[in-house]
């Protein structure tokens, strides 16, 4: 509250307070002195600054935790697990369908009606031929040469199928030299030569990659799982 | 909300008498020794953040932010006394509850009863004279929350807890004029609540 006759109450409050410019304001403090209205104020004042430094404690109203919780340990993993970790499974899809797409390719049957797989055939003579490939594993005759019947096989996995074209009848012989096969058929009428390109590796190395492929997914997901459990 | 007026009291919380070794031990990592000062100084805390607030179960939430931020801020204790430190920790906890509850909406504090005396600690040295300091401390505890917020924050800060202009300035981030000024009028209307019970504070 103001008065025209009294410093202003904030002045009696810093005078209270004992800040040194409120000290050192001499006439302030002539006034305090000799002021019925405002000694008692300047009292009250450093009374109550006593009182209330004297406050007490307060006991919680619930119990408190005095510690935060132990923080979880963290793993400090390496990077390359966690790639590692991510590239393991779409090796393994992909090692099997490797080797799917390998002994496919590598036993002929995805041949069946394929222009890319199939033996060339080439003709000679009147008969009509069909031709057709069918699972079989070479039947290699010392020295490179083959002969079989019509269902027998060439090393590397291409196997002749012919058909009785004409009534005739029908041999087959596969030559497997620096990976190729040649396959005569004869008939009464005419011979009727189907000749292959070599022998299929390409499938023969994605069926063997696909292998190596999933047997190092295996061992790489086992090895990441012990490293995660440890 | 409870009554505050009825809030139990106890003296002010001296030092631990091995305190400094106790918190060398607590700032190299001695989980124990850190929980025997938080428990040793939680009324201290709990007082603070109660007298800030207003309200017993944010104040005790405040404590216990006060107690983690405290744990995480030991490597930063450069020495002093750990009592000031921690009540500065405690008082920035309850000014954030204090300052998330301004930007809801905010009920008023229920208007404080008349406080029934409470009855004399008759194990005290002079029980008329306990007495009558309970009663007196009722009445300001009461007066104090009678305040606008912003002279109780600063008056608290100030002439309970001991700090200085510089300190309050900072947890409020107020100019240090504006906190002397919420200071001195705080005081004095204090002064004027509390004129009824003057004789309390004659004895």
């Amino acid at each position: 509250m103001q008065h025209p006759s009294h410093p202003d109450d904030q002045r009696l409050a810093a005078l209270a307070a004992s800040e040194p410019d409120a000290v050192a304001d001499g006439p302030l403090v002539t006034h305090v002195a000799g002021c019925p209205r405002c000694a008692p104020i300047v009292e009250d004042l450093r009374t109550l600054r006593s009182a209330l430094a004297e406050l007490p404690d307060i006991p919680p109203s619930r119990p408190l935790r005095f510690l935060p919780p132990i923080p979880e340990p963290t793993t400090t993993r390496p990077a390359w697990l966690g790639v590692l970790r991510g590239i393991t499974a779409p090796a393994m899809a992909i090692g099997v369908i490797m080797i799917l797409v390998g002994a496919i390719g590598t036993t002929g049957i995805g041949s069946l009606g394929a222009g890319g797989a199939a033996p060339a055939l080439t003709s000679s003579g009147a008969g009509a031929a069909q031709a057709s490939t069918a699972p079989a594993p070479a039947a290699q005759v010392p020295g490179g040469k083959t002969r079989g019947s019509p269902s027998a096989s060439a090393s590397g996995g291409t196997t002749g199928l012919f058909g009785n074209a004409g009534g005739g009848s029908v041999t087959a012989s596969a030559t497997d030299e620096s990976g190729r096969a040649q396959y005569r058929a004869s008939t009464p009428s005419g011979a009727l030569i189907v000749e292959t390109g070599t022998s299929r590796p390409p499938f023969e190395w994605l069926l063997g990659a696909g292998v190596v492929l999933l047997a190092a997914a295996f061992v790489a997901r086992g090895y990441v799982r012990r490293r995660l459990a440890a | 909300m409870a009554e505050p007026d009825r809030a139990p009291s106890s003296p002010r919380i001296q030092p631990l008498p091995d305190e400094e070794s106790v918190v060398r031990l607590a700032v190299g990592g001695d989980r124990s020794a850190f929980a025997r000062l938080m428990e040793h100084y939680q009324s201290a805390c709990y007082g603070l953040a109660w007298r800030l607030i207003g309200d017993p179960d944010q104040a005790a939430d405040a404590t216990q932010d006060a107690f983690i931020h405290a744990y995480d801020a030991l490597h930063s204790y450069r020495g002093g006394i750990f009592r000031s430190w921690l009540m500065r920790i405690t008082a920035n906890a309850s000014y954030d509850i204090l300052r998330r509850a301004q930007r809801r909406p905010t009920t008023a504090l229920p208007e404080p009863e008349e406080g029934q005396a409470e009855p004399p600690d008759i194990g005290a040295v002079n029980p008329v004279e306990e007495a009558q300091k309970s009663e007196l401390y009722r009445y300001l505890e009461r007066a104090l929350r009678l305040l606008p917020e912003d002279q109780r924050v600063a008056v608290v800060l100030c002439d309970v807890y001991g700090m200085d202009y510089g300190e309050v300035a900072s947890m409020t981030d107020s100019p240090i004029g504006t906190v002397k000024s919420r200071i001195h009028r705080g005081r004095l209307r204090l002064r004027e609540i509390l004129a009824p019970q003057r004789e309390l504070f004659e004895r």
